[in-house]
């Protein structure tokens, strides 16, 4: 019955942030709302990768490619041919989704390093597209002037709050939708490939296959994040998806904790939250990502939120051994 | 529904079977070459349904590059391997499955950090439809959970079924081993030393659990231990260098004088 306890906590515990999430913004001045807003949307992002690096064991490093490529989807759609939201939201995740299928076929057989060098390849391809296709993505430029979109609500979404309140919504979706995904019979199968892949086709599964769909799957969540960051920023650029913003949401999912969605998500507020403060001290900021991987590396190798659970078993081993062993 | 859909997809089979029950498993000329090295060389080998077979060798005979072979892990260079009539030999891994071939590791090789459960769940799906449904809970396939709990009750893994299998010790991950293969229903079982690493308490209790085994599964067994092969096997089949060096039951192949060499003479 230890199961059904831990889920109780973790119900009470989700139930718990929720609450603080949704009540206490209000207090807060807009920019601390901003910085909230932001922490939701690269939560979402972290939780994506975590499809493929924390459940199918696969650690690609051309994730901000599919978050960009969303992002720039909106820009285009919305800055030059004045689409409305519901077109832009689903041409951006399209275009992610419709992107991973094809780059799945080229990365879905590689495991290992060879998985991260080909998805790093493409990736900055995307990027290299962005960079230079100026007619249609404005260079180095970026593009600017995305307008928050009308979404049939009363309310205004240029104003922080509201919005935040939007992404919170949007945020709440993803995670219930990923957090099914990880329980469900291909979320388990995908735990199969990570631990090991030739014994899973052994057993008659297409691990090919598990490993291209769960490529798609993180692909269009990832696109999900761009769109609500492209609306949420007003702006794109080539810098959403080079390659150190992959390397940052890699960073998010190995600081939080892969393998478990709220350690992503936690891992990405913090980085967030860093990033925003010491962008204010220093103009030094992938030094300080440098030191936070290795200091994740050398101390919480599973990342916060394993440590943190390794250290609650640890003392409930303790309590229990007097009357066991 | 899959198990069912399945037998229902090979009820023709079972029909042609029932005319002319041909063997389980055929080999034909069966070579496998690394670089110079031939590990398997032109073995030809024939497996009646229901067949217990043992196959023995001393280290290096290419008794589990065989295995690979059947089991799809590796291509065959040459000859043609025949599973219930069907040319099987440019199959892919899981496709060989599909049509009930599972096999069990000499050396372990389970899901480590998931629960023994969780492992057993994994062989349960593994030919179901349903291991691609993403948005439904896996623990409300009520037909999963209950044979997984069978399967576990039946292999005395109940009381672990939460542990996770790393934290276990090498006699139950074998166990796990081979209630894995056994989940998928399969009609060939290829167990490659089961009871490698066993006490011979342990090893006696699989040896029970070998011989209780539904009859009409064919089952081809790696075994180091004449013992528990004699025990085990009505037929011994004994490889050697990568050839089939002699074919026969338990009286001829202890008085076959090459044999006794090989073993005698290799230790």
């Amino acid at each position: 019955m230890k199961g059904l306890w831990d889920s109780k906590v973790r119900i009470v515990g989700l139930l718990l942030a929720f609450l603080v999430l949704a009540a206490l913004p209000p207090l807060y001045s807009s920019y601390w709302v901003t910085i909230l807003t932001q922490m939701l949307i690269f939560a979402i992002l972290a939780m994506s990768l975590d499809i493929l690096l924390g459940y199918t064991g696969l650690s690609s490093f051309g994730h901000a490619a599919f978050f960009g490529a969303a992002a720039y989807a909106v820009a285009i759609l919305s800055t030059r041919y004045k689409m409305g939201f519901l077109v832009c939201f689903i041409s951006g995740i399209a275009l992610s989704a419709g992107i991973s299928t094809i780059f799945g076929l080229l990365v879905a057989h590689a495991t290992g390093v060879y998985f991260l060098i080909i998805t790093l390849a493409l990736g900055m391809t995307l990027w290299g597209l962005a960079f230079r296709w100026v007619t249609m993505t404005g260079g180095d430029n970026g593009i600017s002037g995305i307008a928050r979109p009308d979404i049939g609500l009363p309310l205004s979404l240029k104003d922080p709050l509201t919005f935040y309140y939007v992404i919170l919504f949007f945020f709440l979706v993803s995670l219930i939708l990923m957090a099914i995904l990880v329980r469900s019979p291909f979320g388990h199968s995908l735990k199969g490939v990570r631990e090991s892949e030739s014994r899973m086709r052994v057993l008659g599964y297409h691990t090919w296959l598990h490993k291209y769909l769960s490529y798609v799957c993180s692909a269009a969540f990832g696109g999900f994040a761009g769109v609500l960051w492209a609306y949420f920023n007003g702006f794109t650029s080539p810098y959403d998806m080079d390659l150190t913003a992959s390397i940052e949401i890699i960073l998010m999912v190995i600081l939080g904790g892969p393998g478990t969605l709220i350690g992503p998500a936690l891992g990405a507020c913090i980085i967030v939250f860093l990033k925003n403060f010491i962008s204010a001290y220093t103009q030094r900021w992938l030094l300080i990502v440098g030191t936070i991987y290795i200091l994740t590396i050398l101390y919480a190798p599973q990342g916060l939120v394993n440590l943190v659970k390794d250290f609650l078993k640890r003392g409930q081993k303790e309590a229990e051994a007097p009357e066991g062993s | 529904m899959g198990g069912e859909e399945r037998a229902i997809s090979l009820a023709p089979m079972e029909a042609i079977k029932s005319r002319d029950p041909g063997p389980c498993l055929v080999l034909e000329d069966l070579s496998i070459d690394f670089g110079g090295l031939r590990a398997v060389n032109s073995v030809n080998l024939t497996i009646e349904p229901g067949e217990r077979r043992v196959l023995m060798g001393p280290n290096g005979a290419g008794k589990t590059t065989l295995f690979n072979l059947v089991s799809g892990v590796y291509q065959a260079s040459r000859g043609r391997i025949l599973f219930l009539g069907k040319d099987i030999t440019k199959l892919p891994t899981y496709r060989r499955a599909e049509l009930g071939i599972a096999r069990t590791y000499q050396i372990t090789n389970l899901f480590p950090k998931l629960t023994v459960a969780e492992n057993i769940l994994m062989a349960c799906q593994a030919l179901e439809r349903t291991k691609f449904v993403m948005f439904r809970y896996l623990s409300s396939y009520r037909r999963l959970r209950d044979r997984c709990s069978d399967l576990l009750k039946e292999f005395a893994l109940w009381d672990k079924r939460d542990e996770l299998v790393k934290n276990l010790s090498h006699g139950y991950q074998r166990q796990i081993e081979v209630a894995m293969a056994l989940a998928e229903k399969p009609r060939l079982l290829l167990l490659d030393e089961p009871a490698a690493g066993l006490s011979s308490a342990e090893t006696h209790t699989l040896t029970l659990l070998l011989k209780k085994l539904d009859p009409s599964i064919t089952i081809l067994l790696i075994e180091h231990d004449m013992d528990v092969a004699f025990e085990f096997a009505e037929r011994i089949t004994v490889l050697y260098q990568g050839k089939l060096l002699t074919e026969g039951t338990k009286e001829e192949i202890k008085n076959n004088p090459t044999v006794q060499e090989i073993y005698l003479g290799g230790e």
